[in-house]
């Protein structure tokens, strides 16, 4: 049998990702890369993939307390002092219903959601956190149409609340939360009219996936169990057990067999789904492909896998492992930055900031990845081949040149930046094209491609002088060519 | 001599005169690259119709009588003959007087309609409707592909031009995902560029090539880079030559017509194109509909002159050419109490092109009464995913619709001919 279309683009485009960044920012050339040793190289690497930008404090503490100890700092977030003045609107301490009040709320709410998420991922100093926020945001995708105010609550109470918890508790609150009974329709789920749609995705994607070895059947009999899980406003929360519209009797699901009858049917069935193997495959290996590489080393999953069995779906011991592993360390510059994490990154070294909110969106939709937009309930891709295209490459591109030449050279843009402030006083053109580096990288570029970033800014002129007039002319430039460059696309 | 050939010797001489200007040479023909590779079949241009356009006053059954005209007292197309009336398409069907322009290509039997056909899922929100039509798999929100991506992945045609597949817009619609193929969305020929300073783009274009070493492009992200400035290239020469429409062809001076206008200028540049997608919105008329005057009128007239342009325009190349409209859903049968109508089901596409077994009106009929209708709207009595199965299978030469339309068992058409 020959290879299908599909099988060999697939392994076509795993090949050119090894070919791509195993050779030039791969591990053995780790020191070529502009490090002065092995361990600097994994410290960055460790850094790049836990953060949304790497920056020169954050080497220098890690290096000096060791991965292992500042991964336990980033897994406990609440012993991380918060220093960043990070600006969130009070909207996001609102239940849903309050969130849902008012003149423009959806929109309100819209606002308070995205910017805060851009907020926290940009300048939160427990970055690993909000790294799994947005993990587990994609898992359990919601799309924020009509839904802005319960996505509040959803992210607070649910996300936010488990993201480094145990999962069989976020799995039971995400199936109990009014923003997923109304996204994916259980909330239509009732005895004589069985709606499989939240069924059938918590078992192909929130759970033992889509091999995960179930049939028609159990779809049909999870839905069943959950019959009678609606939303009404009365209840705190929202979640409410109707027992009139439930199907008693007892629900057979793989090697399950419930109670019948009352909310513990449905109990059981997240109890039971979530303690599978396969779910803690399924999940597994989807954090791998998130923080390690597009094609994860099985090895590594079925270890992560096994963790996750003996600690019963404790999230923290499953990164340790991870993090802590050969494969991981062996992954270097794998992974391409998707767009928003692209943004977040301009965001993070900049300060980008904008007067209105739907300009950033066209920017973000531009750029292929507006917050919470996602229609399917997958998640936005995580891979490469599915990023990776031609347009994408552009709007990167132009918006690095936006983003900071139109703040400093056109007071009517709407969007703004801190980057003067960032960079202090700049002594010469060499200081610029360092300090820059800097605040995109968290260290200075390697020497050809410095003398090259000089090159463009002086014209060939070893003679100019760093002025306002330069500066003018090639700050945005050279912000953007550091957005534009390969390094930056990659983690 | 087939169906369009004998077309050449009808008395129709507008449509054929052709100004030398525009042929051969003149019009700007790229040299691309050798691994730019044509379609296997015909060009296809997908039009959706965003918002669900009211199908019984674009194509009126007036026959219907009292059945149609009752429930549409602000909002119907008076029987033809009448002040304000409808084109006869034949004694049951009539168009709207603003699709004038499409009446020719009817008479030429190049233009197919297909009545009471859309979706067959029952949603009525726009967001999952228009979903589950791009994605060509109704009620299935587990497909994550769109069906045009699915065409393009299991097509036997090789063609790695960066404008195989085409999105008129900022967004690549959703019907154009595939994670096989990545389609370009192309909001403006003009604005696919370094939109930086003039002066600043001289220097920064080569710093990013070298960055990515474009010369010699060893990975995916720099054979990304590569393409995407050939793409660049490629448009800054298209944009700075002097467009003529061929044939007299007059494009609306709006967003869909200036679409059309680009999706015209990149098939004759022999770019690679195989399919285009452009959307026309603005039919989601609730209230005020403005059926004869007003929004309806004015969007139907926008839509009719557009499609006539680009055919007109690409009128050589008709042979290799198909055209489809769909649209979300049509509207409820009855208007509503402010003068407009409400989400309703079945609907009309237009199907356009030299390979089309046109002049013809495909229907089953289910008819306005109030038995006859489904959930109070125009049933389904043709899944949309045939009359796209159909041209997919003998126009672009695909035969693999099971996998385009996954779980659809296919009803053949006979809407179009087969390739020769």
């Amino acid at each position: 049998m020959s290879l299908s279309r599909r099988d060999f683009l697939h392994y076509t485009g795993a090949a050119a990702l090894l070919a791509a960044w195993g050779g030039p920012l791969g591990a053995p050339k780790a020191e070529a890369a502009g490090f002065a040793s092995r361990a600097d190289a994994l410290t960055y690497h460790f850094l790049n993939r836990i953060s949304y930008g790497v920056r020169a404090n954050d080497i220098a503490r890690c290096s000096e307390i060791g991965i292992a100890a500042y991964l336990e700092e980033q897994l406990n977030p609440e012993t991380i002092k918060t220093r960043a003045r990070i600006k969130l609107s009070p909207l996001l301490k609102a239940d849903r219903l309050k969130a849902a009040k008012g003149k423009d709320a959806h929109f309100k709410a819209r606002v308070a959601l995205v910017n805060g998420m851009i907020q926290r991922a940009a300048y939160s100093p427990a970055q690993l956190f909000e790294r799994m926020v947005e993990f587990w945001s994609d898992h359990f995708n919601i799309t924020l149409d009509e839904l802005e105010p319960d996505l509040i609550d959803f992210q607070r109470e649910v996300i936010r609340k488990h993201a480094l918890g145990s999962f069989k508790d976020m799995l039971v609150a995400v199936a109990k939360h009014p923003a997923m009974l109304y996204y994916l329709d259980n909330y239509l789920n009732v005895k004589d009219k069985p709606q499989e749609n939240y069924a059938r995705e918590l078992m192909e994607l929130h759970t033992i996936g889509v091999d995960g070895g179930y049939t028609e059947k159990d779809v049909k009999e999870v839905a069943r169990a959950l019959t009678g899980w609606t939303v009404d406003d009365e209840q705190p929360g929202g979640f409410f057990f109707d027992a009139e519209e439930h199907d008693d009797g007892p629900k057979t699901i793989l090697g399950l067999t419930t109670p019948g009858s009352g909310i513990d049917d449905g109990m059981a069935v997240l109890d039971y789904l979530a303690g599978l193997p396969q779910t803690a495959q399924f999940i597994c290996r989807k954090l791998c492909v998130r923080f390690v590489s597009d094609s994860p080393p099985s090895t590594l999953v079925d270890r992560m896998a096994q963790v996750w069995m003996q600690n019963n779906g404790a999230i923290k011991p499953v990164l340790r492992e991870l993090f802590l592993s050969g494969e991981f360390n062996a992954s270097i510059g794998q992974k391409l930055r998707r767009p928003l994490d692209w943004y977040i990154g301009v965001v993070r070294s900049t300060g980008v900031e904008f007067k209105d909110y739907w300009y950033m969106n066209s920017i973000l939709e531009k750029l292929g990845q507006a917050p919470y937009a996602w229609e399917p309930p997958n998640g936005y891709p995580d891979v490469m081949t599915a990023w990776a295209n031609t347009n994408g490459l552009l709007e990167r591109w132009n918006s690095g040149y936006a983003l900071t030449e139109y703040p400093l050279n056109d007071r009517k843009s709407g969007i703004k930046t801190d980057l003067l402030k960032r960079l202090g006083k700049i002594q010469s053109v060499p200081d610029v094209v360092d300090k820059a580096s800097l605040l995109v990288f968290g260290k200075t570029l390697d020497d050809e491609k410095r003398q090259q970033l000089i090159l463009f800014i002086t014209d060939g002129k070893p003679t100019a002088v760093w002025d306002k007039e330069l500066q003018a002319k090639k700050l945005g430039s050279l912000m953007a060519l550091l957005f534009a460059s390969p390094m930056f696309q990659m983690r | 001599m087939n169906r369009f050939q004998s077309l050449l010797n009808l008395d129709r001489p507008h449509l054929f005169e052709v100004p030398k200007s525009v042929l051969g040479e003149a019009s700007p023909r790229m040299v691309f690259s050798p691994r730019a590779n044509g379609p296997l079949g015909d060009v296809l241009i997908v039009i959706f119709q965003r918002g669900g356009i009211d199908g019984l006053s674009a194509v009126v059954p007036y026959g219907d009588g009292a059945t149609y005209y009752d429930r549409r007292k602000f909002t119907h197309v008076p029987e033809p003959g009448k002040p304000g009336g409808g084109i006869a398409l034949n004694a049951q069907f009539a168009l709207h007087p603003a699709l004038q322009p499409l009446k020719e290509f009817f008479d030429l039997g190049q233009l197919a309609i297909v009545h009471a056909t859309g979706s067959p899922d029952p949603s009525r929100s726009h967001f999952d409707a228009e979903r589950f039509m791009e994605i060509g798999a109704p009620g299935n929100k587990t497909v994550n592909t769109g069906w045009i991506g699915r065409h393009l992945e299991t097509s036997t045609n090789v063609n790695e031009s960066p404008f195989r597949a085409v999105g008129i817009g900022s967004l690549v619609q959703s019907s154009l995902r595939t994670p096989a193929v990545s389609a370009l969305a192309l909001p403006s020929i003009k604005g696919f560029r370094l939109r930086m300073r003039g002066d600043q783009v001289k220097k920064i274009q080569p710093i990013i090539e070298s960055d990515y070493h474009v010369t010699a492009p060893a990975t995916l992200l720099e054979r990304q880079a590569k393409t995407t400035f050939d793409a660049i290239a490629t448009l800054k020469e298209i944009a700075s030559a002097d467009y003529t429409p061929a044939n007299g062809a007059t494009y609306p001076d709006n967003g869909f017509g200036r679409g059309l206008r680009q999706i015209a200028q990149l098939i004759k540049a022999d770019v690679g194109l195989e399919i285009a997608c452009i959307d026309i919105g603005g039919w989601d008329t609730h209230s005020q509909q403005g059926t004869l005057a007003g929004d309806f009128n004015n969007r139907l007239t926008d839509l009719a002159q557009g499609i006539s342009a680009v055919y007109r325009d690409l009128q050589e190349r008709a042979q290799n050419l198909t055209i489809v409209t769909m649209s979300e859903f049509g509207r409820r049968a009855d208007e509503n109490g402010s003068k407009g109508t409400d989400h309703g089901h079945g609907n009309a596409m237009f199907v356009l092109g030299g390979g089309v077994n046109g002049g013809q009106i495909y229907v089953d009929w289910p008819g306005l009464a109030k038995d006859q209708l489904d959930d109070g709207d125009l049933a389904i009595t043709t899944d949309y995913r045939d009359v796209l199965a159909d041209i997919v299978q003998k126009r672009l030469m695909n035969p693999l619709v099971d996998q385009i339309f996954p779980g659809h068992t296919i009803t053949p058409l006979n809407i179009t001919r087969p390739r020769t």
